[in-house]
């Protein structure tokens, strides 16, 4: 009985120790993460965990708003830059903030980034790329409210302006985050001589085609898009497309502070807007078709003739959202309109990139005849299989009031299903054909917008259940490690009962999505089968906790899965050939009307058809080059033109595009008058032999900067400084290297000449998951010691960080150089005098390297812990893992990283930053976070024919205008996931980034350095990984390591320096020895050799009197 | 009539000079010479030449892009005095070459002969089964996903998970493994073109042979494959040594694609990494003809000593 009393004395002793070192622990340890906590992670979850529409409108009453109440934006209440709150005098048209003793200030307005101005002939209020808007309200009673805004976009990129919007100083939901307004597109096409001008403004020829620029093949190119900015009216509504109408806000007076008085504010994400008026309105219920229908009965509307039908080509719509809804050549089928077995022509719509929800496209048309009407569609849905695509239609002119609306609420849901072939397709829902009423002498105009229609439901249903398939894997994730022990029991049911039932719950939600997909569809399809095998893993899971383990892999891969269905679900992919509107006589009033389509109307085109087009195709492609595909310039034209040969060593679509701008931004401009320029898509590596057999280009585009000093430093690639070498195009070039980050221009100069011009420049940076950090309480850390208190709540937690080896990064933050006798001070050397010579000091500069100095060792010393010390993964897959949320810090090449999640990683959008890399503390306590930068050049190579004509080219290639509008183009081409790596600093600006986005980019692009390449430099990255090596496989000492290769490497570069009769500093010789061997050296050489080292005269007698 | 004398009597031999006769029976068989030209041509300027320029180049320095300087025997001298790396690549190319040539020829030869015994149906397709790896291209990567150096590699995860290990292991980048497992993915695509020659060498073998020998008083398998089986299909064997060899000594592409280039510490670097080293990324194509010389010298010598070696097989 003692024995017993003391066991559980001394138990519980035990346990109150151990519980109280186990809030000490946890305790000291949320105390050294505390210090880097600041106010922004509350922030951060309380964005991530604010619920979606569909719970705050559940939660709201169901009481309707009175009255609208219509604002002026010019009122605004203040303006908000992230620091200074601006408030707005209306009395003296200016803003004004409060100091710290609260008096007011009036700001100066040049300073301020809001404005009022006259947009399209409005005055408005400037709604900047950054900063916060906030208006007050007054509302009479409580109740839900739409809002609705007039806008005029601004700025010329190709995405569309984003806000957050707050009501009363909150985010209401998580979709008001995003809020994205289109821009209006127009293309413009040529003016043709012949032919009449159509409602869409281009020309048509006397078969109602578009009359399209073309090559000098005859094949039609894509007209350019131009930015028609007008005023248009945005009601706020879902940007991802699942809930369909306006939302509904709810103002709530009762338990306002302020009463009736409310505020609405709208921050800036991306780009700028004017706004003329902000309506704050009681939503309408969208009438039903049937109710429509019978409207057109009551007015006693009758059907039109037959013979009224018109048909609209959809390669040539009015206006666009957005650059990337444009035409293309489509030869799948002979009557697709118009077509041609020789040459390429526009004929439809949309075949990769009109299917991201927001984009539209509208057409003009009038009607001969007053009546009823329906629209059809020749169009080809082959992506979606098993499922349908939806279009949302709208409507203005006429009945339809002045702006673009929907006229009925199934006009959102145009349904197009699956099909391999062609079709045509009459819009409706799926159950009833709609009929719309168009008089005579009125233009119309019809947009169909890109929509989710009916999947919505189910498409938010997978992705809700993702996320909280995600939690439940994150949870499970950080008891068990990314390797459970199977055999183990984790006892899953005690530790995370929530976890558990939330594996059941999803397996319940997802069956039922799978059933009512089941229905919609018609039948079971692939689509439907995903579905099935996730919910059926999350049941074995859900209903037996001993699973959960051993089926962790696979629900992991399953999360992947999902993610990916999801993607594709949501893009609504159609391709469209015209459009017909048509009467019918055949109409009535009834919803289960089925029109009958002019026989000119062919789905597709009958055997015969078909044979002689494929037949007359296939011989016509031996008469076709494609090297001239898109030449606009004939040979004749270019006969007295300077030909540059330029070789590109990139991708297809990137020398289309560079193809198309040079043709319209260069040969037909001023700025390349007299030049023919002759653009090469080449494989990598073709330049070599080419430079060796003399059949290089003038040209070449995208050379790594290691070559360009390797084929510099043989005298295959020119110095821009000297060719061509006049003052003007001196000048010139200091213009030009002035929009560069000076770092990026190092790897490219050589004894103070300058081989190429940066055109990409890749860098890492750190990319983070909000949510992962956010939970686990940890700030973004700043330095690399932050991140290493990271390193165990993260562990913990089973999750690692992602670092890519990379030594110069820590060498160069902690003021290191890679090599000795590198800007040095000669003072002390018997030579001193002559050594102030640039021109000749700059031999001795790269001579050895210094890794055997202390911060080298240091530095080395520092990352090698982290894999040893530390256990950071050297192999891993960056991107796979910081989805799965395994790996919630990674740093690793920003652009590539960047387009990798933007297009693999799509459910966990929004959830993920990057910003500048942990940076090491300096002495006097600033932080250094430079970043090792990598560069591609463009080149003029040795054997150039016209280096002026090149020359002009290079600049034009490089400058910042060309370089937005090609990686604009490329994201308008290929998708947010092309984003291009320019190293143009002004060219970068102009891109698509979002204003945060383009805020770390631009921080950490102001903050690199770059590792010159000398000869020999090849040697020392291949030391520092065996150093590496040897010290992560054997545990071998890194300093003794590193400083062990010193003496090899230098032995290395020496050779190699005398190879190319370069000074060396031979082993215990000293910097005089190295110079008196050198001028020794220079003295063999005779006078016309030794002015091509441009040293100065002093220099050159020095020499002469030695000998 | 002493001119009639001289038309009847016939052409001799000893009536010419060498090269007269030469060019006399050139011309008489003109079209046998006119048939082999194309290939000759072609045989001269894409094998002959190259190997006489590189013997050339060997002598000069050259970086490709401006014309080459004669430096004498320096390279040569640099090669083998004052050339560690190089000293080492000969010692792992001689272990390779120890290893992945005999083991693997005499491995095909093996499975060779094993196979020949099965039905042909069942033949067809076991042939196949093993000369898949090395038809097709790059199949040894598998290799490198089986030892991925990442946790989630097979081999890493299947370790870690037996509790074996608990980091990581960078096969291919860890000195105590990459030869070893160079070897056996060496091994593993090296039953390739001589092991069909072996299959085809041993269906040609006359049947009966086997039973005149049997009544001369052979007794056992052994005594038939060593007097029988192996001196008839000696060509073969030929054949397949030449190729063994060649494809041991230039063993290099592989180890590239599994261990980088150059391998962690040079521990698996051959001669013919050696040589892609100073022509491909140090532009130093003079020094790197010298390494291919040696290289030539190395292999026709072993070529030699195994023709020597054939010639003894069934004796």
């Amino acid at each position: 009985m003692k024995r017993t009393r003391f066991i559980r004395t001394t138990a519980f002793f035990l346990a109150v120790v151990m519980l109280c070192g186990l809030f000490g622990v946890s305790g000291s340890a949320a105390e050294a993460i505390g210090n880097v906590v600041s106010s922004t992670k509350e922030e951060l979850l309380a964005l991530l965990n604010a619920s979606s529409y569909s719970e705050y409108d559940k939660k709201n009453p169901d009481t309707k708003g009175v009255e609208t109440v219509v604002i002026d934006a010019k009122d605004v209440y203040s303006y908000s830059d992230g620091t200074t709150t601006y408030y707005y005098d209306a009395e003296s048209s200016s803003f004004y903030s409060l100091n710290e003793a609260g008096e007011k200030v009036t700001a100066n307005a040049d300073e301020l980034a809001v404005a009022f101005g006259e947009y399209g002939g409005v005055n408005a209020l400037l709604s900047p790329t950054s900063g916060t808007l906030t208006w007050q309200v007054e509302i009479p009673a409580s109740g839900r409210y739409g809002v609705e805004i007039v806008y005029y976009p601004l700025g010329e990129s190709s995405t569309s302006v984003e806000r957050m919007f707050y009501l009363d100083g909150k985010v209401p939901f998580a979709q008001a985050r995003y809020l994205t307004l289109s821009k209006n597109w127009r293309y413009e096409y040529p003016t043709a001589e012949e032919g009449t001008l159509g409602l869409n403004g281009a020309y048509l020829d006397e078969n109602g085609h578009v009359i399209f620029r073309t090559d000098v093949n005859g094949n039609q190119l894509k007209p350019t898009a131009v930015i028609d900015p007008k005023w248009m009216t945005y009601q706020f509504s879902d940007p991802d497309g699942f809930y369909q109408g306006a939302f509904e806000f709810y103002f709530d007076n009762e338990n306002n502070k302020t009463g009736g008085l409310h505020t609405i504010a709208l921050s800036s994400t991306r780009e700028a807007m004017a706004i003329q008026t902000i309506r704050v309105f009681p939503v309408e219920e969208m009438p039903r078709y049937a109710d429509v229908l019978a409207s057109y009965k009551a007015n006693g509307y009758q059907p039109a003739g037959k013979d009224a039908s018109i048909r609209i080509e959809a390669e040539a719509p009015y206006r666009v959202s957005d650059t990337s809804v444009y035409s293309a050549n489509d030869r799948t089928s002979a009557v697709t309109s118009p077509n041609s077995p020789g040459a390429q022509l526009q004929n439809v719509l949309g075949s990769n990139s009109y299917d991201t929800i927001g984009q539209w496209a509208s057409y003009r048309f009038t009607v001969t005849e007053t009546g009823l009407y329906t629209i059809s569609v020749r169009c080809k849905q082959d992506k979606l299989a098993g499922m349908y695509t939806s279009r949302a239609l709208r409507l203005a002119g006429g009945i339809y009031g002045e702006e673009l609306s929907v006229p009925f609420a199934e006009a959102y849901d145009a349904r197009f299903n699956y099909d391999k072939a062609w079709q045509i397709v009459t819009l409706g829902d799926g159950t009833s054909v709609f009929q719309f009423y168009f008089e005579e002498g009125e233009t119309y105009t019809l947009s169909l917008d890109v929509s989710l229609g009916t999947l919505s439901d189910i498409i938010e249903g997978v992705e809700r259940s993702l996320s909280v398939i995600n939690d439940c894997y994150l949870d499970i994730l950080r008891l068990t490690g990314a390797e459970p022990d199977e055999y183990r029991d984790y006892r899953f049911g005690r530790v995370m009962p929530a976890t558990v039932r939330n594996l059941l719950k999803e397996h319940k939600n997802l069956s039922a999505v799978s059933e009512q997909l089941t229905a919609l569809c018609g039948s079971k399809g692939a689509h439907v089968a995903t579905l099935d095998k996730v919910a059926f893993l999350l049941d074995v899971m859900g209903s037996d906790e001993d699973k959960i383990a051993e089926n962790l892999d696979d629900l992991k891969s399953y999360i992947g899965t999902l993610g990916t269905w999801l993607n594709t679900s949501k893009q609504q992919s159609l391709m469209m050939d015209y459009i017909v509107v048509s009467g019918s006589e055949n109409a009535t009033y009834d919803v289960s009307f089925t029109p009958v389509l002019d026989g000119q109307y062919k789905v597709d085109a009958n055997f015969f058809e078909a044979a002689g087009f494929e037949i007359s195709s296939f011989f016509n492609s031996f008469f076709v080059d494609y090297n001239q595909m898109g030449v606009t310039v004939t040979e004749e034209d270019m006969a007295d033109r300077t030909r540059v040969e330029v070789w590109l060593a990139t991708g297809r679509d990137q020398a289309s595009i560079w193809r198309s701008l040079v043709d319209s931004t260069f040969t037909s401009t001023d700025e390349g008058a007299g030049i023919a320029v002759d653009l090469k898509l080449v494989a990598g590596g073709t330049l070599l032999p080419s430079v060796l057999a003399k059949q290089g280009p003038d040209v070449f585009v995208g050379l790594d900067s290691g070559s360009v000093i390797n084929y510099a430093i043989r005298s295959a690639v020119l110095p821009l400084d000297d060719h061509p070498g006049t003052e003007e195009h001196k000048a010139d070039l200091q213009e030009t290297l002035r929009d560069f980050n000076e770092a990026t221009l190092v790897p490219l100069s050589m004894y103070n000449k300058i081989y190429g011009v940066p055109e990409t420049v890749s860098f890492s940076m750190m990319f983070y998951r909000k949510d992962a950090l956010a939970n686990l309480g940890l700030d973004v850390p700043q330095t690399w010691d932050d991140l290493l208190t990271c390193v165990p709540v993260l562990q913990s937690a089973n999750m690692e960080i992602g670092l890519s080896r990379d030594f110069n990064m820590f060498h160069y933050q902690r003021g290191g150089d890679r090599w000795t006798y590198h800007g040095r001070d000669y003072n002390g050397t018997a030579y001193a005098d002559l050594m102030e010579d640039d021109a000749f000091s700059t031999y001795f500069d790269y001579m050895q390297i210094a890794y055997d100095e202390d911060v080298a060792l240091d530095a080395f010393r520092y990352m090698t812990r982290f894999y040893t010390d530390y256990s950071f993964p050297v192999a891993y897959d960056a991107a796979n893992r910081f989805r799965t949320g395994e790996m919630p810090i990674v740093i690793a090449d920003a652009v590539g990283m960047y387009n990798q999640l933007t297009v693999f990683a799509t459910e966990i959008r929004g959830l993920w930053m990057f910003t500048n890399i942990p940076g090491t503390l300096r002495s006097d306590g600033t932080i250094s976070s430079v970043a090792i930068a990598g560069v591609s050049a463009v080149v003029m190579m040795n054997g150039v024919d016209d280096e002026a004509a090149s020359w002009r080219f290079m600049k034009w290639q490089v400058s910042p205008d060309v370089q937005a509008t090609y990686g604009n183009g490329m994201v308008a081409l290929i998708g947010p996931s092309a984003k291009y790596a320019t190293a143009n600093m002004k060219a970068l600006f102009k891109m698509s980034w979002t204003t945060e986005e383009y805020e770390n980019l631009y921080g950490q692009f102001n903050n690199l350095a770059t590792i010159p390449n000398y000869p020999g430099a090849y040697i020392i990255d291949r030391y520092l990984n065996f150093a590496f090596l040897n010290s992560y496989n054997d545990g071998a000492e890194p300093v003794e390591q590193l400083q062990g290769y010193v003496k090899t490497i230098n032995k290395e570069i020496t050779r190699k320096r005398q190879e190319f009769e370069l000074p060396v500093l031979e082993d215990g010789a000293t910097i005089d020895d190295a110079i008196e061997q050198y001028l020794d050296y220079l003295a063999t050489l005779d006078e016309a050799a030794l002015a091509e080292f441009g040293f100065s005269d002093a220099t050159l007698s020095y020499i002469k009197n030695r000998t | 009539m002493s001119q009639n004398e001289a038309v009847t009597r016939p052409v001799a031999r000893k009536d010419m000079t060498k090269w007269q006769w030469t060019w006399k029976e050139m011309k008489r068989n003109k079209t046998a010479y006119i048939m082999v030209m194309p290939f000759m041509l072609l045989f001269f300027v894409f094998t002959v030449f190259p190997v006489v320029f590189s013997i050339f180049l060997s002598f000069t320095e050259f970086n490709l892009l401006e014309w080459p300087k004669m430096v004498g025997f320096e390279n040569y001298i640099r090669l083998f005095l004052d050339d560690e790396i190089f000293i080492l690549a000969c010692k792992n190319t001689l272990i390779f070459a120890a290893i992945t040539g005999p083991v693997s020829y005499l491995l095909s030869f093996l499975i060779a002969w094993f196979i020949n015994e099965l039905p042909p149906k069942v033949r067809a397709v076991v042939t196949l089964i093993f000369y898949a790896p090395s038809i097709s291209g790059g199949v040894y990567m598998v290799w490198s996903i089986l030892f991925s150096s990442d946790s989630y590699g097979w081999v890493n995860g299947t370790l870690m998970k037996l509790g074996i290990i608990d980091a990581p292991i960078l096969w291919f980048q860890d000195e105590n493994y990459v030869m070893t497992l160079c070897c056996v993915v060496a091994l593993w695509t090296s039953l390739g073109t001589a092991f069909l020659a072996f299959i085809a060498g041993l269906q040609t073998i006359d049947k009966s042979l086997f039973e005149a020998a049997a009544v001369d008083g052979i007794r056992n398998r052994w005594q038939e494959l060593w007097y029988i089986t192996l001196p008839t299909m000696r060509p073969q064997l030929m054949f397949g040594a030449v190729l063994a060899i060649t494809q041991s000594f230039g063993f290099g592409g592989v180890v590239t694609a599994l261990a980088g280039m150059p391998s962690v510490n040079y521990c698996a670097h051959t001669i013919m990494h050696h040589l892609d080293d100073y022509g491909g990324m140090r532009f130093e194509v003079g020094y790197s003809s010298t390494i291919a010389v040696v290289l030539f010298i190395i292999m026709v010598g072993s070529n030699i000593i195994i023709k020597k070696a054939l010639s003894k097989v069934g004796q």
